[in-house]
């Protein structure tokens, strides 16, 4: 059986065959879509798959939990434009009611305009400086 | 083998940056992209994959989760592998940047040295890797989408606009203190647990006082992010070495909707390597530390 100093010794990036002429056709590692695809639960997070996501920038987080006996159930849909259009990232809600986002996964945020102004200063390569001078 | 601080170590400071600009040389098969950015894309594509789909708590093939810590350990090893082949210096370890030591003035930290990593600024005009020095952003996550966009440009980086603080030593050793136990179900950043506390407080907190390209998703765009999660690899041994009996949780048995975190999952990666929590937890094999405290 090799050892995990033997598996890593074996990676080889630098020849990078799976790679081929662009990065694009690698969504996911085949067998990480061959979990997904095996019903384990899994999906390519590429569709919200779950998440409730819609094509008019609404994103629903379901957050359960029971309570005195009690099933408790909430969800929360938030429908961003930027300059008219939607969003399209993934948002969720934690169980202390913060905002969580993969676009800025160091941080979360009370306030859905907090985080939609950071979005903006974070990403000027998505959405180009419109400051009046 | 060691891994030096790299602030008091010249040779591990000096093969870092070498390696990190023949690394973003190297082309990357017949794309236009380069070794260097196979790490940033990995990174991108492990964040994005959420475990399971659905859950409200955000934990993916990477974070906020229990495989936080093993699967950062990971990525560095397969990072520092690369750049000792690139050098063909089979001594090389990654060096860390203890910026606990820095906590009273981060940005004034010789790190930020036209001789280290060059300082702040959109682009970064100093050091190494700055606007003009090849070192050119190749792909980032689009802002609108969660899916990733090729771009061509420097380097950026942003001290004091999303954070202004570096964790201290005092709260480096509280959260050792405070947390006997690595992981608590339901396993995400609903609860704290020291993987938590890594994670969120201590990891977190410094990608946001860098900023810039440090606040995305591609992160390990900027260097500094191998030097920061060389520190928190670092503490987590630290953790290890204080409570040598603690366990890596959850164990096998737990159920499905705990793949990719398990200690006996396979973590998530494009190359051909299946490598779990468990093979990785005694990084002895790998490598040591100069100073864990």
């Amino acid at each position: 059986m090799q050892s995990g100093k033997e598996k890593v010794a074996g990676c080889k990036v630098e020849h990078a065959e799976e790679v081929g002429d662009d990065l694009r056709h690698l969504d996911q590692p085949d067998w990480v879509k061959e979990l997904a695809r095996g019903g384990h639960g899994h999906d390519d997070h590429a569709g919200h798959g779950g998440h409730g996501g819609d094509h008019d920038g609404g994103f629903t987080s379901t957050r359960t939990t029971h309570h005195d006996g009690h099933e408790i159930e909430i969800k929360t849909t938030y429908h961003i434009k930027i300059d008219g259009k939607p969003y399209r990232g993934h948002l969720s809600v934690n169980d202390d009611g913060h905002l969580h986002c993969h676009a800025i996964p160091y941080e979360t945020y009370g306030s859905a305009l907090d985080f939609v102004r950071n979005l903006i200063d974070i990403y000027p390569d998505t959405f180009a400086t419109k400051t009046q001078g | 083998m060691i891994r030096h601080n790299i602030l008091t170590n010249d040779v591990a400071r000096q093969n870092f940056v070498q390696g990190c600009l023949a690394l973003k040389a190297e082309p990357l098969g017949t794309t236009r992209y380069s070794t260097y950015d196979y790490f940033a894309f990995w990174h991108h594509r492990a964040m994005n994959f959420m475990t399971p789909p659905g859950n409200s708590a955000g934990r993916n093939a990477a974070h906020a989760g229990p495989v936080f810590g093993p699967w950062h350990r990971f990525l560095l090893i397969v990072f520092e592998n690369q750049i000792r082949r690139v050098l063909n210096e089979d001594d090389f370890r990654l060096p860390y940047w203890d910026w606990a030591a820095d906590a009273a003035s981060p940005a004034g930290s010789p790190l930020w040295g036209p001789d280290v990593l060059g300082g702040s600024g959109n682009p970064v005009r100093s050091g190494p890797f700055r606007d003009g020095s090849g070192f050119n952003i190749r792909l980032t996550q689009d802002g609108n989408s969660d899916d990733w966009m090729d771009v061509d440009r420097p380097l950026r980086r942003g001290f004091n606009i999303f954070g202004t603080t570096v964790p201290s030593a005092t709260e480096v050793t509280n959260s050792i203190n405070s947390f006997p136990f690595y992981e608590r179900q339901p396993y995400n950043n609903d609860v704290s647990s020291f993987r938590w506390d890594l994670e969120i407080p201590l990891h977190s907190t410094v990608h946001r006082f860098v900023g810039g390209d440090m606040m995305t998703t591609t992160s390990p765009n900027d260097p500094v992010f191998f030097l920061h999660h060389c520190n928190i690899d670092r503490i987590w041994a630290r953790w290890q070495s204080t409570y040598p009996q603690a366990l890596y949780l959850p164990r096998q048995t737990a159920p499905d909707t705990y793949r990719f975190h398990r200690e006996d999952d396979r973590m998530h990666t494009f190359l051909d390597i299946n490598l779990t929590p468990a093979d990785i937890l005694d990084y002895t094999v790998y490598y040591d530390y100069d100073i864990l405290n």
